[in-house]
């Protein structure tokens, strides 16, 4: 039963959300943020992702049910109740919003709840199933937490923190197309309008090249708005050109699995992407100087 | 294999080897001569590029030099330094157009690649010309320029990385990236005034070249190699001692560009003394900034002879690995030849470095050191090739443009 419950949280996403909402917390500040915020924060902030997980279950239950790939989850094979899950994830939001609102601060309670809005009703119920743009869109929300992570240790959102905003929202659509590639044939048979469904496999996969492309581009942000330094920066050349190799080689599989290979490794890199900005951070910066931006003045 | 009639591929092939050898023997002159370039201190004797005081060759009568000691006042005009520079860059402009129509010929099939590159040669061009207008009534805009070179690069690898892995289609796509590379570095070298990154940079994309050129040579051969035994070194092997070699040549690339190669005048102990004083914390800072004339170069002594003594221990782990896999090759007998010549190159190559401090640097030591390292990237590649992974039935087939 707990299982049950501890899978509607959909415990993996769920890390890697709070994971970079913990970065967003060691950014905010040059030294170490305060335990309050830490503790009280990720809690909050993994409450209400947990919540938004439920939700999702919930109200996309029925279509679950007949993909392949979500056929087995709590609620499509009966193990839990609708009521049950809607009463746990409503438990959950309430409690999150109690903790971030009374222990943090109410800015990032609100923003917290809208993005839970965002995520669970904004998407799952309208977004999905309307346009094939729906994970560009929705990817707003899970874009949030770096930027809830920053504002529960400073109570204001920087513009930095809209920097790691900008860089999960942008590896959104290069990171789901390529399991929507994978999948297609699930959601063309609930109907539910992904790019490739609507638009073609191969048209998807020039949109993930294109969005790779932009997102090593924008990953150079960090270390030429001064916000991070060659450490980052070299990181994240290898991790965005290594992404770049994937999505040219995607243009042209070996197999249908490469796809998925795609897909696993987009989440290694937004993991090792934010493990270098936390890194990064902590490490003594070699004078004022910026060896690239400097290159680049000279380079003409 | 070939007894029916000649056909296209096989015409093909024919050229393309021919061109590939030439292409190797004229990248290893350029490489040389290039290395006589810096070691004779002609490395910023034109001070624009791709120009030398304006000039498609070089200043030479009378009044042309005082024009340009007029035009270009940071520099004043030293034929005899100046044509070595511009010829450098003229062998090199011929290498470049050479594996361009390698490249070219290679790709004709895929329609795709095939215009990209020929598009690419206007571009260029066009970017050259935005970078140095030269007398066309163009506006000077060199980080435009710059941009479009960069988008150029990023299209060819991209075009490169979208052929077959193993292919002659890939690899000179990527012979005609890295040696566009290879001339914006040569630029850097002279608009920053002999950074020493740069120049390091520089020698290493230039045995790079010279690498690739050799592999495509050897990978166009009519008659594969016999096959080596299970005795033969392995090629994991082989690329340990590729990699110990190359940061020794890097390391070798940083002497020379912070002219710390007399920095220790005696062998085997540093001004008489087996610790001298190093300063290992400025003598590996890559970058100190643009503006700065490096000619001669900016550390204290202490700095220099730490860069020194790291090219000469290095030498050691260096010399060891590769007598170890020239040993090992030498007890496989189809790779017996290739071993010997590596021990006899290696031990030249030290003779040659320790010479070039007994001696205090004399010209031609200093760039035959530099031929060696030139000699030894090729024989490593010839291993390298050899060790290549065959499926067993096919290695004693021909060796086709795929």
């Amino acid at each position: 039963m707990w299982r049950d419950f501890l899978e509607l949280t959909k415990p993996k996403v769920v890390a890697l959300i709070v994971f970079t909402a913990v970065v967003g917390m060691f950014l905010a500040t040059p030294g170490l943020p305060s335990w309050q915020a830490l503790l009280w924060g990720n809690l909050g902030i993994w409450l209400a992702a947990s919540s938004a997980a439920a939700l999702n279950h919930v109200l996309d239950a029925q279509i679950d049910g007949k993909m392949a790939r979500t056929a087995g989850r709590p609620l499509p094979t009966g193990h839990l109740g609708l009521r049950q899950a809607t009463a746990f994830a409503l438990v959950l939001g309430a409690l999150s919003m109690l903790i971030l609102g009374l222990l943090v601060n109410v800015l990032t309670a609100l923003l917290t709840f809208a993005s839970l809005i965002g995520y669970a009703v904004v998407y799952t119920l309208y977004l999905k199933r309307a346009t094939p743009q729906n994970i560009v869109i929705g990817g707003a929300a899970g874009a949030a937490p770096p930027v809830l992570g920053w504002v529960a240790v400073t109570g204001e959102v920087h513009a930095h923190a809209l920097l790691l905003f900008l860089i999960i929202f942008i590896w959104t659509p290069p990171h789901f197309w390529a399991l929507a590639i994978f999948r297609r044939a699930d959601y063309e048979a609930v109907a539910i309008p992904m790019l490739p469904v609507t638009h073609g496999v191969e048209y998807t996969r020039w949109q993930i090249l294109y969005y790779t492309v932009l997102l090593l581009l924008v990953t150079l942000l960090p270390y030429l708005s001064g916000m991070s330094g060659l450490f980052y920066l070299g990181g994240a050349l290898v991790l965005g050109l290594t992404f770049l190799y994937y999505a040219i080689r995607l243009l042209n599989p070996p197999n249908e699995w490469f796809a998925m290979r795609v897909f696993n490794y987009s989440v290694i890199y937004l993991m090792a992407l934010f493990a270098f900005l936390l890194i990064d951070h902590y490490l003594p910066h070699a004078g004022a100087r910026e060896p690239v931006l400097e290159f680049l003045r000279v380079a003409g | 294999m070939s007894t029916g009639p000649v056909s296209v591929d096989h015409t093909r092939l024919l050229w393309m080897r021919r061109l590939a050898v030439l292409a190797t023997l004229l990248c290893l002159s350029v490489v040389v001569f290039g290395g006589f370039v810096r070691l004779s201190h002609a490395g910023l004797s034109c001070p624009d590029w791709p120009t030398c005081y304006g000039k498609a060759a070089w200043p030479t009568k009378e009044h042309e030099i005082a024009t340009a000691n007029i035009d270009f006042p940071q520099r004043a005009v030293e034929v005899s330094k100046a044509w070595r520079e511009q010829l450098h860059r003229h062998l090199a402009a011929v290498l470049g157009s050479l594996i361009l129509a390698l490249a070219l010929i290679s790709n004709w099939q895929d329609r795709r690649r095939r215009w990209l590159i020929i598009a690419c040669v206007p571009v260029l061009i066009f970017a050259i010309l935005l970078y140095n207008p030269g007398g066309l009534p163009l506006p000077s805009m060199p980080f435009t320029a710059f941009l479009i070179a960069a988008g150029v690069e990023l299209a060819l690898v991209a075009a490169a990385f979208s052929a077959r892995a193993g292919t002659t289609a890939r690899l000179t796509l990527l012979l005609l990236a890295l040696v566009i590379f290879q001339a914006l570095l040569g630029k850097w070298t002279v608009t920053m005034l002999v950074k020493p990154i740069i120049v390091m940079a520089h020698l290493i994309g230039g045995l790079s070249v010279l690498g690739l050129l050799g592999y495509l040579v050897l990978s166009l051969r009519r008659v594969a190699a016999p096959a080596v035994s299970s005795r033969a070194p392995k090629r994991p092997l082989v690329i340990a001692v590729f990699v110990l070699l190359t940061i020794q040549i890097a390391l070798g690339g940083w002497v020379s560009s912070n002219y710390a190669a007399l920095a220790c005048p005696d062998f085997p102990a540093c001004q008489g003394r087996w610790l001298p004083k190093t300063d290992f914390s400025e003598a590996f800072v890559l970058w100190r900034g643009v503006g700065v004339d490096y000619e001669g170069g900016v550390l204290d002594g202490p700095a220099r002879v730490a860069i020194h003594l790291t090219h000469r221990w290095f030498a050691l782990i260096a010399g060891l690995a590769l007598f170890w896999l020239a040993w090992r090759a030498w007890r496989e007998p189809a790779l017996r030849a290739a071993g010997g010549a590596l021990a006899l190159v290696t031990a030249g190559q030290m003779a040659l470095g320790i010479s070039n401090v007994v001696f205090g640097l004399p010209l031609w030591v200093a760039t035959a050191h530099n031929a060696g390292a030139a000699g030894l990237t090729l024989l490593m590649v010839y291993l390298l090739w050899r060790t290549r992974p065959m499926p067993g039935s096919l290695q004693t087939h021909r060796t086709q443009i795929r």
